[in-house]
């Protein structure tokens, strides 16, 4: 009987330890999908935040009912926007407007506006924002152009209604094509304050129509990627759609410079973080077509790193294979005597790119490819490591690349046969 | 004269394994990795062994000790071998690093919880609900105890390992470079002088009236030292290859952070409470293997055949330790590392100081005897 009550005694501890003080009733809190910041007029920060209205279905579906002009999704969400002196004080002041207590267990994304990323005022907000708990450090992070009270305010989930789901993957997404890179609050933080590498960011930008050219002269055969362009430059037709494309580029909390979607390529190939994507190469015996090709990164990047003094030598080699989706030109690239002109043409290309890149970064000064953290083997203390100071010394850098493609299949076709026409085959 | 003995049941060399590993390994769950990777960087990992090695070697004079008086604890021995002041003052030290390693850890304990999980909960109430349940277990005995780590070992470890496990997609090797953290001879002092972190082992000898007989002991306390070194070196190594050294030493729960890192899409993340159930029941494992261990020794010190009301003081002086550290910082800093780098010198120093008086004195079995 004493050894039954003494189980009953634990079983009710252990019910009231499943926290009576924090307990919360579902509809008590209100969370919060998006916080946005960039620098405040009335005060120093500008805090925006995105939450559901719980009026809609925003778990998915077709939209809720009511609302002004039946743009699905849109009416399921609403922003709220505050100039404090700080985080906290902004979500207090928030919550004097709201009817439920603002939660950011479930925020998916910080956005923060290019021009306070590039202010080098980006480390005061940052230092609060990790500390705090309700935020998850895995959350994503992007650097928008222009207002983020405007951008959070008109952003709208495309498909469905949910928009966190769409947030989520957007970025998972991301990683299928290689046009952003991973960039969580986590990877943000560390590299901010790392002895190894620069950090980088997600480029957004609300699509504009604009950018599709509608009337003028027609393209031709000019040779171009798909890739060459910022988010705030893609020729989407959707008018208040979030893009995600290009990288944001810190010195420290500081924004420097803008990579493109081809170059966050890249980037990423030289870091083997990058998985794969359609790439579209110019025929080698065809200039004015193209071959498009499913690229994978083969292996992880070799880096090599000899230090002179304050010159770091580097030599990147990069193993890529890929399949052919199409040939234009219809000439039997899928022949062995073929294959390896158009490999070495895909080589040259990516080559030539990541040269280019190289330059721009070390005009940035500033290492985003984490060569730091395979020059760290070569020290065996952390003072040693830290007195050589790799990201100041980075700009001294001297690099070669080298990049290795092969093709493994040949998509659904094995051979290209020629068009017949009544002037016979071509 | 001998001291007369309480009551504490017997079990086996299983349950006394888990019970150690658990009472040592649950540190590893609040703020000490961070401290750690302030004071050795990146070699965290592997000066924990150093520590282990240390307190093996602590733990073998401590059998040396206990094996030339058969079926004797480390109390009793004491007293028959330094007489009847030091006899006393060597368990009152220990009965003393015991209570606060109690309490500092359930202090630890409801830190973590209230900056994480229970914002608003307040301190004492988080502190009067687990001491309390410590004193049940207390009451129901060192058997209990021992048998419920058993019972919940498997579980632990499964929960750990999947942690573990699932933390992968945020390991990156490059985080262990370079690799002699902030030196060879920080790594090695650090190392010798946190041995403190095994210094549980030393609760087999406290409890050995309970294990069938010195071999038990020796078995069960090079396991668990093993066992605990591998727990802690792995967690440590998965922490450091989680978060570079410089952003490692800010976190409060390292461990926590990274379970919430965890992200493997919209359907599995979020796996915190796994984290949360391995925390919450190593923890009151290895307050309860503490507590109970101070109450045997004040038992033992003055003669006390019940334990109850020894057991409900000892939880008044466990809160009130507890609920005075003034702040985390106080705690972390000050008590966690006060007992991290002194600790050693209590648990490891008076059972040689003991061999020694046996030796000269000729007391207990010899080898021929």
């Amino acid at each position: 009987m004493r050894k039954l009550s003494l189980v009953l005694i634990i079983c009710i501890i252990a019910a009231m330890l499943s926290s009576c003080y924090d307990s919360n009733e579902v509809d008590d809190l209100l969370h919060v999908n998006i916080i946005g910041i960039e620098r405040g007029i009335s005060d120093k920060w500008r805090l925006t935040i995105k939450f559901s209205t719980l009026k809609g279905n925003p778990g998915g579906g077709s939209g809720s009912g009511g609302g002004n002009g039946g743009e699905s999704g849109q009416e399921d969400y609403t922003s709220l926007t505050v100039d404090a002196p700080s985080l906290f004080a902004g979500i207090d002041m928030l919550n004097s407007s709201v009817s439920r207590r603002l939660n950011f267990m479930h925020t998916e994304v910080l956005v923060i506006s290019e021009d306070l990323a590039e202010s080098g005022m980006l480390g005061e907000f940052l230092a609060p924002i990790i500390r705090f708990r309700q935020i998850r450090r895995s959350m994503h992070v992007f650097v928008i152009n222009g207002s983020v009270m405007n951008a959070i305010n008109t952003v709208k989930p495309l498909v469905g209604t949910a928009l966190s789901k769409n947030l989520q993957i957007m970025v998972k997404e991301g990683k299928a094509t290689g046009y952003i890179p991973h960039s969580t609050l986590q990877s943000f933080y560390d590299q901010m304050k790392s002895a190894y590498r620069q950090p980088t960011v997600i480029l957004a930008a609300l699509s504009n129509p604009k950018n599709l050219k509608i009337n003028g002269e027609k393209w031709g055969n000019k040779f171009k990627t798909g890739g060459e362009y910022y988010a705030d430059e893609l020729p989407v037709s959707r008018q208040n759609v979030i893009n995600l494309f290009g990288t944001a580029v810190f010195d420290g909390d500081k924004m420097v410079g803008k990579l493109t979607g081809e170059e966050t390529r890249l980037m990423q190939m030289a870091t083997g973080e990058f998985r794969m994507g359609f790439f579209t190469t110019q025929d080698p015996k065809e200039p004015s077509l193209v071959i498009p090709l499913d690229v994978r990164q083969a292996k992880k990047p070799k880096i090599i790193i000899r230090l002179e003094g304050d010159k770091p030598i580097i030599h990147l080699k990069v193993m890529l294979e890929g399949d052919i989706l199409a040939v234009q030109s219809r000439i039997n690239y899928e022949k062995p005597e073929l294959m390896p002109v158009l490999e070495r043409s895909f080589e040259k290309q990516i080559k030539d790119g990541l040269d280019k890149l190289m330059e721009k970064c070390i005009g940035f000064k500033t290492d985003i490819f984490g060569f730091g953290q395979t020059a760290a083997r070569q020290f065996l203390t952390i003072q040693e490591w830290e007195k050589y100071n790799w990201v100041k010394n980075f700009q001294n850098a001297k690099i070669t690349t080298e990049v290795k493609f092969t093709i493994k299949r040949t998509g659904t076709q094995l051979k290209t046969s020629p068009i017949i026409t009544t002037k016979g085959k071509e | 004269m001998g001291i007369k003995m309480i009551s504490e049941g017997k079990f086996g060399p299983q349950e006394a394994i888990c019970l150690t590993t658990t009472a040592i390994a649950a540190k590893v769950f609040y703020t000490s990795p961070a401290i750690l990777s302030g004071l050795v960087g990146t070699a965290g990992w592997y000066m924990t062994m150093i520590s282990a090695s240390v307190a093996a070697i602590g733990f073998a004079f401590t059998c040396l000790l206990l094996k030339r008086f058969p079926g004797k604890g480390i109390i009793e021995i004491f007293e028959i071998t330094m007489g009847r002041l030091f006899g006393f003052i060597f368990p009152f030290l220990l009965a003393m690093l015991m209570i606060s390693i109690a309490a500092i850890r359930t202090r630890e304990f409801a830190d973590v919880l209230k900056v994480y999980i229970l914002p608003f909960t307040p301190t004492s109430f988080i502190l009067i609900l687990f001491i309390g349940t410590v004193v049940i277990l207390s009451i129901l005995g060192l058997e209990t105890i021992a048998r419920l780590s058993k019972l919940t070992a498997y579980v632990m470890a499964v929960g750990f390992f999947v942690v573990i496990a699932l933390g992968w997609q945020n390991y990156s090797l490059h985080r262990l470079f370079p690799i002699l953290g902030y030196g060879i001879g920080s790594t090695v002092s650090h190392g010798i002088i946190r041995n403190s972190v095994y210094g549980e082992v030393i609760s087999l000898a406290i409890f050995a009236p309970s294990l069938q007989g010195i071999s038990h002991i020796k078995k069960a306390g090079y396991t668990s030292l093993v066992l605990s070194g591998f727990f802690i070196s792995i967690a440590l190594l998965a922490f450091i290859l989680t978060f570079p050294y410089y952003a490692a030493m800010e976190i409060t729960s390292p461990m926590y952070e990274m379970a919430t890192l965890i992200d493997y899409g919209r359907f599995l993340q979020r796996v915190d409470p796994i984290f949360l159930f391995i925390m919450v029941i190593s923890s009151l494992i290895s307050v309860s293997a503490v507590f109970y261990a101070f109450v045997s020794i004040y038992c033992k010190m003055f003669r006390i055949q019940d334990t109850k009301p020894v057991i409900l003081a000892a939880s008044v002086i466990a809160f009130t330790l507890a609920v005075s550290q003034k702040s985390i910082s106080d705690l972390t800093l000050g008590s966690v590392q006060g007992l991290r780098n002194y600790g050693g010198i209590v648990f490891f120093i008076p059972p040689i100081i003991s061999l020694i008086a046996a030796k000269l004195l000729k007391k207990g079995e010899t080898k021929n005897a």
